[in-house]
């Protein structure tokens, strides 16, 4: 599996210097975390990296692959896959449809079989359904599937959009805030899906303001502190470091 | 017996037509595409048909398919300028776009008739020819509704973001909406010249297109039965309302408004809707009582 490598990365709305000059590395298996206090542009870097907005300067590399002007559904057909801070779910469909959909990339029958109904196009259907099926069954959501998305709740839809993330097979997976708003139990019990997807070879990247979850699961940190990267490495040396330590608790200037 | 379906066949005729225009406006809106442009479409069809089946003795088969095309085509190149459009700006461009073909059509009048409309179109068009298009035009929703295009539409409307997120090209899907759109407004189109021996511009006009929008509206975005209920009620609307015949346009208004506000989805969509959460609160309170149960909370 490939490498997600971000290269002097920049983001400048307008006057507004966003994020700027950002290098890191996301390697496979393993779960890197992202931190910084609110504000910081650590969201910026995920929409950066998943094509939604337009780098300013910089470039973004999966493995050998230049993805840096890529459009959204190519970045995410290219593997990387995310889930978003505020959960968006799509209201009106079931929970599981809402994983199906996730299966997008991985649709074989032409355009042409779909609209004709040639079998291939109606096999791959109900074996999508199925597949949908078995991922609930994993993440312990089974008794949902005909529940509107919309209607579950808050811990229950941060699953369901964390199922549709990992339908695509994706390579690199983009957490954004993950465990806002949960318990420590519901948080651990995440946590320990986070560790078994990182151990199947995927590249997490765990974008979070809760530093013991993030010191729990990272083997490596990047600060983020107003668009700039201010510290990395481990948990512990991160944390030691006197200019995250300001960067969150306020500091002598 | 037979007495009461000669009455009511015109009446019948007229919703067949209906159910494949509602699902043409369908299409776009189930993609997240406000565009009400299938009444140009429709107007292409119409008068493709009559001028190459009337002037040039084509079948009439070959020239609706060509309708189709022409439509197919017509969408597609409406959708390339219009892919950076969303909501209510999409809505006011594909109307300038029904607006420029009611003025050819008026303009033209050599080839279309102008303002007279064309006429002495042959009745080609039988109910049974209706009731096969419809069946088809289903097949082809249903399909569409239980493959990856319909997926893909239906989590465009819901959340652009996401479903570009999950490897959906919006600008593909939006694209194909387009086109399948035009298609059935075409073919459509080219069918009711072949059945009401005239044409004119305006019929193709403003009152058109809020008639598609109302099927929608009635029906549902979402089903492949929605519009076809939304159909079915505009077209008995007027004759269950016979008494109300001097105000009809006044009590279509007010339904609109009592739809929209208390029913956002459509009759049966939002009956769907409704079902799919009361089976989902059943279930969930037989697992609560299973789980209380078994705690013996």
């Amino acid at each position: 599996m490939p490498s997600l490598v971000l290269d002097n990365v920049s983001k400048r709305f307008g006057g507004l210097s966003a994020v700027s000059g950002v290098t890191m590395e996301v390697p496979p298996g393993r779960i890197t975390g992202l931190i910084g206090p609110n504000g910081a542009g650590k969201t910026t870097v995920v929409n950066m990296i998943t094509g939604l907005l337009k780098l300013t300067t910089g470039t973004i590399k999966l493995g050998e692959r230049d993805i840096t002007t890529a459009e959204a559904h190519e970045v995410a057909l290219a593997g990387v896959s995310r889930t978003f801070q505020n959960i968006r779910l799509l209201p009106e469909a079931t929970v599981l449809e809402n994983v199906v959909i996730g299966f997008h990339g991985h649709v074989k029958s032409s355009l042409f079989a779909q609209l004709v109904g040639l079998p291939s196009s109606l096999r791959e259907t109900p074996q999508l359904f199925e597949r949908g099926r078995q991922l609930l069954e994993r993440f312990g959501m089974s008794r949902f599937a005909d529940h509107p998305a919309g209607s579950l709740a808050y811990g229950h839809q941060r699953r369901v959009e964390m199922m549709r993330a990992v339908a695509s097979s994706p390579q690199i997976l983009l957490l954004d805030e993950p465990v806002a708003g949960m318990n420590d139990v519901e948080a651990t019990e995440l946590g320990n899906v986070f560790t078994e997807l990182a151990a199947s070879g995927i590249g997490l990247l765990l974008i979070e303001h809760n530093i013991r979850f993030v010191n729990q699961l990272c083997q490596q940190v990047y600060v983020l502190d107003s668009g700039a990267l201010i510290a990395s490495g481990t948990p512990q040396e991160v944390m030691h470091n006197p200019a995250v330590v300001a960067a969150y608790l306020g500091g002598k200037k | 017996m037979m007495n009461l379906i000669y009455t009511y066949q015109p009446l019948f005729d007229y919703f067949l037509l209906a159910v494949g225009f509602a699902f043409s406006q369908q299409m776009v809106l189930r993609a997240g595409v406000f565009s009400i442009g299938s009444a140009g479409f429709a107007s292409i069809g119409a008068y493709g048909v009559a001028i190459l089946v009337k002037n040039h003795g084509m079948h009439a088969l070959v020239a609706l398919l060509l309708a189709a095309l022409m439509g197919c085509i017509g969408g597609l190149l409406l959708s390339i300028p219009l892919a950076r459009l969303r909501g209510v700006f999409q809505a006011i461009a594909t109307l300038a776009f029904v607006q420029i073909i009611v003025s050819l059509c008026l303009y033209f009048d050599e080839i279309t008739g102008g303002p007279q409309g064309f006429n002495n179109i042959p009745k080609l068009v039988q109910t049974w020819h209706l009731v096969l298009a419809a069946v088809v035009t289903i097949y082809f929703m249903i399909r569409i509704s239980r493959s990856a295009i319909g997926r893909a539409f239906d989590a465009l409307r819901q959340d652009e973001t996401v479903g570009a997120t999950l490897g959906i090209s919006i600008r593909k899907y939006h694209m194909i909406a387009f086109m399948l759109s035009g298609a059935l407004a075409g073919f459509f189109g080219g069918m009711q010249s072949l059945y009401t021996y005239s044409i004119e511009p305006e019929m193709f006009g403003f009152p058109f297109l809020v008639a598609g929008l109302t099927y929608i509206i009635l029906g549902g975005r979402g089903t492949v039965t929605g519009p076809i209920i939304g159909a079915a009620i505009m077209s008995l609307l007027p004759e269950l309302a016979r008494p109300l015949a001097d105000n009809r346009q006044f009590f279509q208004g007010a339904l609109m408004m009592v739809m929209i506000a208390f029913m956002p989805h459509g009759v049966f969509d939002g009956l769907v809707l409704y079902l799919r959460k009361r089976r989902a609160a059943a279930r969930d309170k037989i697992f609560k009582e299973g789980t209380n149960a078994v705690t013996g909370a």
